[in-house]
C-alpha cells in the first residue's frame, strides 16, 4: 500500500514537472519512463491499474487523437511482468521473452513513447504514413533521448534495489 | 498455481485499462470530457506551480563563476555602471512621457467622462495544454484561473498585432500614428482556482460585437457592424449585417467593444467570402487570424473600475464613516 501511494504521488509529481517544462520536456518524455519504472517496482495488478490510470489522466489532460498508450501499455507491461507457470518468480519473467531483465524496462518505454506518438497522429496522417514518417521520426527522437536514459537509470535502480534487498519480489497483486 | 491466478488477474486488468481508455475516447468525442479536463490540470496546479517558482528562482540567483574572478567582478561593475546610466537615460524620458500622457489623458476624460470609469488590465498566462492537436481535439487551457481574478466569458488575447502592410506608397511615413491591435485567441470558458478553459473564436458558441474595417487608398474606414459568431469550424461567420451595407472579401475584422465596453479594438481576421444571398442577407466568413498551434502565451483582457475608484471602494467602513 506504502509502495502504491509512492509510486503515485512520483506520477503525480513527474507530470506535474512535465507540465511546468513543455518547451525543455516534450510530452511524455519523463512521464512514460517513470510510469513504466513504477510498473516495474510494483509488479502487481494493482501497479498495473494505477499506472495505466496515470497514463489515461495524463492523455485527458493532454489529448492526442487516439489513447494507444493507456490501452496497449499494460497489455505490454503484462507480457513483461507476469510470471511464468514453470517458475513463480517474477524476475525470469516468460521463458519464450528471452530479453535480459535489465533491458525490458527500456524495451516497454520505447514501445510506450511509439504508442504515443502513433496515437497522436490524426487520420489524414495516418493516410499519409510514409510521407510523415520523417517528422514522427523526428518526434521520437526527441523525446528517446530524454527517456531512455531516465528508463535506464530507473531499470538500474530497481536492480540495486533487488540485490540490496530493498524491494518485495514477490506481491499478492 | 499461484502465477496463474496472479497472471489472470494481470491480463484481467490490463484488458480492463483497455476498455476504460476506450470509453474515455469516446465520452471526448461526445465533449463529455470537457469539464474533467480543467479539473485534472487544477489539481496537478499546486506541483506545476512549486517547479515554476523553483526554476525561476535557480534563474535569479547568481552564478558561481561570475562572482570568483576579481577581472569578471569589474567587468560586472562597469556593465552596471553602463545598465544605470541607460536606466537613468530611460527614467527621464518615461517621466516626460508620463507627464505628457497624463494631460493627454485628462483631455479625453473631458471628452469621454464615461470611459474612465473602466479600466481594461492585461493577466498574462502561459498556454497549459499541448500544441500540434488535431483541430478537433484542440482545447486550449491557461495556467491563470480564479486565484488570478479570471471569471468568465473574458477575453484572451494574443500578443502578436496585426500587420499593417501599408508602405510609402500609401502615404505612410515615420511618425504617423500606427494602431495595432491584439488578436484574438478566444474567451474564458470556464475558470477553476488555477487554470482556466478558453472557448476558441471559431468554436460553437462563440460571439463578440465586431466592426469590419476597409483599406483603401484613400485610408482606412471604418464599415458596418456585426455580430461575429464561431461555427465550429475553421472559419466564423458573422451575422446581423443589413442588407444595405457593403461587404468585400479582403475586409479587416475588428471588436466594436469588449463585453459592451468600449475598450481596445482587438484585430479578429479577414473576410475570406461574402455573399449576398437570395434572401437578402449576407453571408460573411471570416478566417481568424489567431492560430492555436504554436500558442506558448496569452493575455487575459479583464475590465475593472478605475484605479482610484477601485481604491476608494475598497476602504474599510469605519474609516469612511469618519470621513465627512
Amino acid at each position: 500500500m506504502k509502495g502504491l501511494f509512492l509510486c503515485g504521488c512520483v506520477m503525480w509529481v513527474t507530470l506535474a514537472v512535465e507540465l511546468a517544462n513543455p518547451s525543455r520536456l516534450p510530452h511524455g518524455s519523463l512521464l512514460l519512463p517513470v510510469i513504466c519504472g513504477c510498473l516495474f517496482w510494483l509488479r502487481s495488478t494493482t501497479g498495473l491499474i494505477l499506472s495505466g490510470t496515470m497514463l489515461l489522466l495524463d492523455w485527458i489532460a493532454r489529448p492526442s487523437f487516439l489513447p494507444l498508450c493507456p490501452m496497449l501499455a499494460p497489455m505490454l507491461a503484462v507480457i513483461c511482468l507476469a510470471p511464468s507457470t514453470r517458475s513463480d518468480e517474477y524476475s525470469t519473467g516468460r521463458s519464450w521473452l528471452r530479453v535480459p531483465a535489465p533491458l525490458q524496462l527500456p524495451l516497454l518505454t520505447l514501445a510506450a513513447v511509439i504508442l504515443q506518438s502513433l496515437g497522436s497522429l490524426s487520420p489524414e496522417q495516418w493516410l499519409s504514413l510514409p510521407a510523415q514518417a520523417s517528422t514522427v521520426l523526428e518526434n521520437l527522437k526527441v523525446v528517446l533521448v530524454i527517456a531512455l536514459p531516465v528508463s535506464a537509470v530507473i531499470s538500474l535502480t530497481i536492480r540495486m534495489a533487488d540485490e540490496f534487498g530493498m524491494r518485495r519480489v514477490f506481491s499478492q497483486g | 498455481m499461484r502465477a496463474d491466478q496472479i497472471r489472470q488477474r494481470m491480463w484481467l486488468g490490463a484488458t480492463g485499462m483497455f476498455f476504460l481508455s476506450l470509453m474515455v475516447a469516446v465520452a471526448d468525442r461526445t465533449g463529455l470530457l470537457n469539464p474533467f479536463r480543467p479539473m485534472i490540470h487544477d489539481a496537478l496546479s499546486p506541483g506545476r506551480l512549486i517547479v515554476v517558482a523553483m526554476t525561476a528562482r535557480e534563474k535569479m540567483s547568481p552564478q558561481a563563476d561570475v562572482s570568483s574572478g576579481q577581472s569578471l567582478h569589474d567587468e560586472q561593475l562597469k556593465k552596471n555602471e553602463l545598465l544605470l546610466r541607460q536606466l537613468m537615460i530611460e527614467n527621464a524620458r518615461l517621466r516626460r512621457d508620463l507627464k505628457r500622457e497624463k494631460t493627454a489623458a485628462s483631455l479625453v476624460q473631458m471628452i469621454e467622462p464615461l470611459s474612465s470609469l473602466a479600466q481594461f488590465r492585461l493577466i498574462e498566462a502561459s498556454v497549459v495544454s499541448t500544441g500540434g492537436m488535431p483541430n478537433s481535439l484542440r482545447e486550449l487551457i491557461v495556467d491563470a484561473g480564479k486565484s488570478a481574478g479570471i471569471t468568465r466569458s473574458e477575453l484572451v488575447i494574443a500578443g502578436n498585432g496585426i500587420m499593417v502592410d501599408a508602405g510609402t506608397d500609401h502615404s505612410v511615413n515615420s511618425g504617423d500614428r500606427v494602431l495595432t491591435g491584439a488578436v484574438v485567441v478566444g474567451r474564458i470558458d470556464k475558470a477553476a482556482r488555477w487554470v482556466s478553459l478558453v472557448q476558441p473564436v471559431n468554436s460553437a458558441g462563440f460571439k463578440a460585437q465586431v466592426t469590419l474595417l476597409r483599406r483603401t487608398p484613400d485610408g482606412l474606414h471604418f464599415g458596418v457592424t456585426g455580430t461575429l459568431e464561431g461555427t465550429g469550424e475553421e472559419e466564423c461567420s458573422v451575422t446581423g449585417i443589413p442588407h444595405t451595407e457593403a461587404v468585400a472579401v479582403g475586409d479587416e475584422v475588428i471588436s466594436a467593444d469588449v463585453n459592451g465596453v468600449k475598450g481596445p479594438q482587438l484585430y479578429f481576421g479577414r473576410v475570406t467570402r461574402a455573399e449576398f444571398l437570395a434572401g437578402g442577407q449576407w453571408d460573411v466568413r471570416v478566417q481568424p487570424a489567431a492560430s492555436l498551434n504554436d500558442l506558448e502565451s496569452v493575455g487575459i483582457l479583464r475590465l475593472g473600475l478605475e484605479r482610484a475608484i477601485a481604491e476608494k471602494d475598497q476602504k474599510p467602513a469605519s474609516e469612511r464613516r469618519r470621513t465627512p
